[in-house]
């Protein structure tokens, strides 16, 4: 049994009152002096060369302040992969999908803005669009880029084993096709910034970003201009799921009208911006055939698999990686084959969006379990047990697991939802379903970073502060941070005053995402909370006259250990430490792993340097109604290992979070693309899931700990919603006896899917 | 030049009297002339709630009404949720039950829970995902939402 | 967006009276269609004319028949405990519509006017019989609500036309209704498929004596389907005779294929919801 005084400990929230009081201050709430409103043109068209961008007009009309094209840019490409910048800030030869950024306009308000858009004249040239990646990927297909001979952006192979023998040795071998959709991350906060350049060539961007310091680098490269001369300053996100880690055109526009103009721009993206121009979850098109035994022992898996990249590459290149990682790392398999195309299409392209492939794969992976587990006539909770991963082993894939408790996310949910009976007296149209999953605790080195840095000081009053670049973007990293350097010094977390994520006062950490801001940054904190309690320890040994091996931090004072009263508190440090021996109290943590195996191929992801992973298993209760398909979801339970948990409440704030997320892009929410075209760009008609929709819902934390993780935490945030669709897609076979291999199960399909029975 | 209205409204207890362009949204006046910035934009057409305040003792989306629609009427924003020092019941149960993560739907929320237990005191969870149905939420799934009203209703209840 | 006069007449004859002066005046009740179809540019005032404090037309009263002024909210109809006692099908109907911030603002009139095929009291009032009455600077006229919607958006008032009062004569017989929505979420949608029914039988028995079925989202214009409804009526409700009538129901109905589902699927739903309609009604007694 630990014996934390703050770790596993349910704290509250320490952002919650700024928020709840309306107080806390987002981007779009900023107003600066002299401030302008930006807009971007964006292309109507899916695919055309720009044969002129006529600004004229527009640079005329009273109250505009600036306009900006690809001739006021150094015209240098970007990407998230440096070695695949596809992108230009503003395209200058050719748009290649609706919503592709052609200008930007900076007025005296929001009106004027958009009337000077409308006064560009922008000819163009239209191309034959391309949208469907199988069309794309076909000899003689219409190259959608100039820079690669075909729209296949990346591709590679990975063999582990040998398939082949795999499937000869197998009692029977399986194969299906699965589909997965599009998803928008639909955060809402829209993205918004406000740039300002000042005429000694300073550029700060006040921006609703998950990741501060390497915007920085990408905007100083994007831009030519020097990282010492930019400062990135994230205010309160209003949530961000991936979507608001890139360089946007609206980060590089606001700079650039700032800098034309000389004053500072806002640009705020409308809901329909947010739906139809900027990024989503990549489509999937995955092939699986499996061999194995009638004990349930997978002995063979085989993927291929299509991503649609849409018009540019973002984060294209990682997310097909990710979809093998995770694809290849689940269950104890020793054959196999994974083979990922990466294809351009004329759409809105696909970014980071929660789980990162993750939820793709997936869903292929745990339906096609459930089949094998239909054809053995075994219990799907039993087949996984079979194949689940063991702690401290290596896969055939080369990953290192470490802690592992998948087999207790599958007992816990059994038992949770009284699994057994339930499938023995549950009704006709009434299903249970299941699915696993796994994804990393901590970001990964895949691009040969994986850093986070945190400083910590106490000043002469005793006060603790903590600055780390790492950004809370409503999942609670302020107070996971805050909660680990207070356990390791005994104070509370409250006491810490805490600075994150501007680039100019913290230590950078390369961002939120990748579930990696608990491990990695967490790491980061808990050795600058260390490194300056030792500090603190040596002064107060000198106040005591104590060894400091016998001082302990508690209660916010240092006292010696089994000696009560005998103690001094932090103000007391803090003053001898200045003012008598003018040393000053500042510890630094800093945290880059792991260590990247030679094995690692840097396109397969094979060997992929993750520091650890967490797991877990998820399970609906669903009702269908045969006469109109209408999925209702009764039940649902969600075990997770995460390792020690920091703070339970938060850590079930992103499962239940997660989880909903799962629900919407299983059963309601679809783009609805017509040539390119987003059909249905607002709430009404992109159905996320209201409270009226959402059934029980039941976390559970497994007990494991993670050797590497702070105080064996590992992240949680995107396993949330990985094995949710697929749990409630085999609910829905358990209910109704179809078997859905296309995402979303949306009414009208389940509908069509009975009826053909 | 554009012709103005006279808006003469009352917000959060004080009186305001400004001219405003007539296409100028509720919010865009709440916003932007009052710099009452707690209540958010999320679409700007009524479909997610964030911009949720109490109009005349109802519970409105603010995007789809006009300033100059809100001349003489009385306003509350989540700015004046909480009187005095300490929040209000129901602000405090958010804070404590873990409803709150990136917040940015919480005004709405918090407004219009804050509308909903002055209508009907006590209402059952299904009364409560009614009423809270057009506030979306995409961080929590609305579980602890549920909490804390659940929470705050017992204790407005009981004081 | 262009900007427009603003006005807010004391009387209805004010009303009327800038509805003609101007070329492109628009009626502000509740808001919730018309100002997003300004954000979109669907709509383009030049005038717009806010009637909410016109008198006497935000309520509702039982008086030789059910009459409902034009401005009587959504929401008044959702909590209305006489409603609930007497029909509370149209608190369903009411209830079905957007969200609670959404219905306290949401006119009657307004969701008639704005005349979409799915609009809720578009069907619940057509199940009725409503008739409505119409003011101009010419007098008074009334109409069948039957005769009221035009096609898509659009309805039968002419420039300088208001309505006022929507009316459910007495020998309706809405003894017992329902509405039903399908839609893709449970809250704050647009219906995929709309079904209003209200029924009148011989007490104590299963024997249909008026039978009115409406729908909303099948058809350029929310419609009634008439000859199921005549497979009904002055017969009893068995179960063959119901899912004869769900599909005739279907068969009547001719809704559109498009983004949001195929035309297949709505006829499925119709008959679907016919169906349970009915049904819901009959286990209730």
């Amino acid at each position: 049994m630990d014996n934390y005084s703050v770790i596993g400990k349910r704290v509250n929230n320490r952002d919650a009152m700024a928020k709840v009081t309306g107080k806390a201050v987002y981007t779009a709430d900023m107003k600066l002096k002299g401030m302008l409103y930006g807009r971007v043109l964006r292309s109507k068209v899916p695919h055309a060369k720009i044969l002129s961008i006529d600004v004229s007009k527009a640079l005329k009309l009273k109250g505009v302040k600036a306009v900006v094209t690809s001739e006021d840019t150094p015209l240098i490409k970007y990407s998230i992969h440096p070695m695949m910048a596809d992108k230009l800030a503003f395209e200058d030869k050719k748009v290649r999908h609706v919503g592709d950024e052609i200008a930007a306009v900076a007025a005296v308000d929001e009106e004027t803005a958009a009337k000077a858009l409308s006064l560009i004249k922008v000819e163009l040239e239209e191309l034959e669009g391309v949208f469907d990646p199988v069309e794309a990927m076909k000899e003689g297909a219409l190259n959608i880029h100039d820079h690669v001979e075909t729209n296949t952006s990346k591709h590679f192979t990975m063999d582990c084993g040998d398939v082949e023998q795999g499937f000869a040795n197998s009692d029977f071998v399986m194969e299906k096709t699965f589909t997965t959709h599009a998803q928008s991350h639909c955060s809402i906060e829209t993205h918004v910034c406000i740039g300002d350049y000042s005429l000694d060539g300073q550029v700060t961007l006040w921006v609703n970003t998950q990741a501060p310091h390497a915007l920085k680098q990408r905007l100083s490269a994007a831009l030519d201009i020097k990282q010492d001369n930019i400062r990135i300053v994230p205010p309160y996100i209003g949530g961000a799921f991936g979507a608001k880690i890139d360089l946007d055109t609206t980060h590089v526009a606001s700079v650039l009208l700032s800098k034309k103009s000389g004053r500072p721009v806002k640009i705020i993206n409308t809901r329909e911006d947010q739906f139809a121009a900027t990024r989503m979850r990549h489509q999937t098109i995955c092939h699986l055939k499996f061999g194995f035994n009638q004990d349930g022992t997978i002995v063979a898996k085989q993927a291929k698999t299509i991503i649609d990249n849409g018009a540019y590459n973002s984060h294209g290149p990682s997310v097909l990686g990710y979809h093998n990682v995770m694809f290849s790392t689940i269950y104890r398999v020793d054959n196999i084959s994974y083979e990922g195309s990466l294809v351009y299409t004329n759409k809105n392209y696909g970014g980071a969006c929660r789980g990162y492939g993750d939820p793709q794969t997936t869903f292929a992976q745990e339906t096609m379990l459930d089949m094998i587990a239909g054809k053995l006539e075994m219990d799907p909770i039993e087949l996984r047990m079979v194949n689940a991963n063991h702690p401290n082993e290596k896969t055939a894939n080369a990953v290192e697991i470490t802690s592992c408790g998948l087999k207790e996310t599958l007992e816990a949910v059994k038992d949770a939802s009284n699994w057994s009976e339930k499938k023995k007296t549950n009704g006709k149209y009434r299903g249970l379903g299941v699915a696993s999953m796994t994804y990393t605790g901590g970001g990964s080195r895949g691009s040969g970073y994986n850093y986070s840095g945190a400083t910590m000081q106490m000043n002469s009053a005793g006060t603790i502060f903590l600055k780390t670049g790492a950004t809370d973007i409503g999942q609670g990293s302020n107070t996971v941070l805050t909660m680990i350097a207070a356990e390791v010094l005994g104070i509370e977390p409250e006491q810490i005053r805490l600075i994150t994520s501007d680039t100019d006062t913290t230590l950078p950490c390369m961002g939120t995402f990748g579930s990696r801001v608990t491990f990695c940054a967490g790491n980061a904190v808990n050795e600058a909370a260390l490194n300056l309690k030792g500090k603190i320890l040596s002064q107060a040994s000198e106040l005591l006259g104590e060894p400091a091996e016998r001082l302990e931090m508690k209660k916010g004072m240092v006292s010696v250990s089994g000696v009560p009263g005998k103690g001094v508190s932090l103000s007391q440090i803090g003053v001898h430490s200045y003012s008598r021996n003018q040393e000053t109290l500042i510890g630094s943590g800093y945290y880059d792993g792991p260590e990247i195996s030679p094995d690692f191929h840097p396109k397969s992801y094979y060997a992929y340097p993750g520091p650890t992973m967490s797991f877990a298993t998820h399970l609906a209760e669903v009702e269908v109604d045969p006469e109109t398909g209408r999925v209702e979801l009764i039940n649902f339970y969600a075990a997770h290992d995460s390792g020690k948990i920091i703070n339970p409440l938060l850590a079930e704030g992103q499962i239940e979070g997660g989880a909903v997320m799962g629900f919407g892009w299983a059963l309601t929410e679809e783009f609805k693309f017509d040539n390119g075209k987003i059909l249905n760009p607002n709430f009404h008609d992109y159905k996320i899931f209201s409270i009226k929709d959402v059934p029980d819902i039941t976390s559970i934390l497994v007990d494991t700990t993670d050797p590497n993780g702070p105080f064996g935490a590992k992240g949680l945030g995107e396993c949330a919603m990985v094995c949710t669709a697929p749990a409630i897609l085999n609910a829905i076979y358990d209910a109704a006896g179809v078997r859905i291999c296309d995402l979303p199960a949306t009414s009208e399909k389940v509908f069509n899917h009975i009826k053909s029975q | 030049m554009i012709k103005k209205y006279p808006v003469r409204v009352n917000v959060n207890g004080d009186d305001y009297e400004v001219q405003v362009d007539p296409r100028k949204t509720l919010l865009q006046f709440l916003r932007e002339d009052l710099d009452l910035t707690g209540t958010k934009e999320g679409c700007d057409e009524g479909d997610c709630g964030a911009c949720s305040v109490i109009l005349n003792n109802k519970v409105v989306s603010s995007c789809l009404v006009l300033a100059v629609e809100a001349d003489n009427a009385v306003i509350e924003t989540i700015e004046g949720v909480k009187t005095g020092e300490e929040l209000h019941p129901v602000q405090q149960a958010f804070v404590d039950s873990g409803a709150i993560q990136c917040g940015f739907c919480t005004p709405g929320m918090v407004v219009t829970t804050k509308a909903m237990l002055l209508e009907m005191p006590n209402p059952s969870t299904r009364e409560i995902k009614e009423y809270l149905a057009g506030n979306l939420c995409r961080c929590t799934g609305y579980v602890k939402i549920l909490d804390a009203v659940e929470n705050a209703k017992e204790i407005l209840n009981k004081g | 967006m262009e900007t427009f006069d603003y006005i807010k007449p004391k009387s209805l004859d004010d009303a009327i009276d800038a509805l003609n002066r101007y070329e492109n005046a628009f009626l502000l009740a509740g808001g919730t269609d018309l100002l997003v179809g300004m954000k979109y540019n669907s709509k383009k005032p030049d005038c717009i004319i806010d009637i909410k404090e016109l008198p006497r037309m935000n309520t509702f009263e039982f008086n030789e028949g059910w009459r409902f002024g034009a401005l009587t909210t959504v929401r008044d109809i959702e909590v209305s405990d006489q409603l609930k006692q007497t029909m509370p099908f149209l608190g369903q109907a009411a209830q079905a519509l957007g969200s609670i911030q959404i219905r306290n603002r949401a006119t009657l009139g307004g969701n008639l006017c704005n005349a979409s095929p799915c609009a809720n009291f578009g069907a619940m009032f057509l199940a009725m019989d409503a008739t409505l009455k119409i003011l101009s600077k010419d007098g008074e006229r009334q109409m069948p609500l039957q005769d009221f919607f035009t096609g898509p958006n659009q309805t039968a008032l002419k420039k300088g036309e208001v309505l006022t009062e929507i009316i459910i004569p007495e020998d309706a017989g809405c003894t017992e209704g329902v509405f039903l929505k399908h839609s893709v979420g449970k809250s704050n949608d647009l219906g995929l498929v709309a079904i209003a029914i209200t029924l009148d039988r011989e007490p104590g028995t299963d024997m249909c004596r008026k039978i009115a079925i409406a729908m909303g989202a099948v058809a350029p214009t929310p419609m009634r389907a008439k000859q199921a409804e005549a497979v009904l009526t002055n017969n009893r409700l068995t179960p063959d005779l119901i899912t004869r009538a769900a599909q005739e129901a279907s068969n009547e109905a001719v809704p559109i294929s498009d983004f949001r589902a195929t035309a297949d699927y709505r006829k499925a739903l119709v008959k679907a919801m016919v169906a349970k309609g009915i049904n819901t009604l009959l286990a209730a007694s």
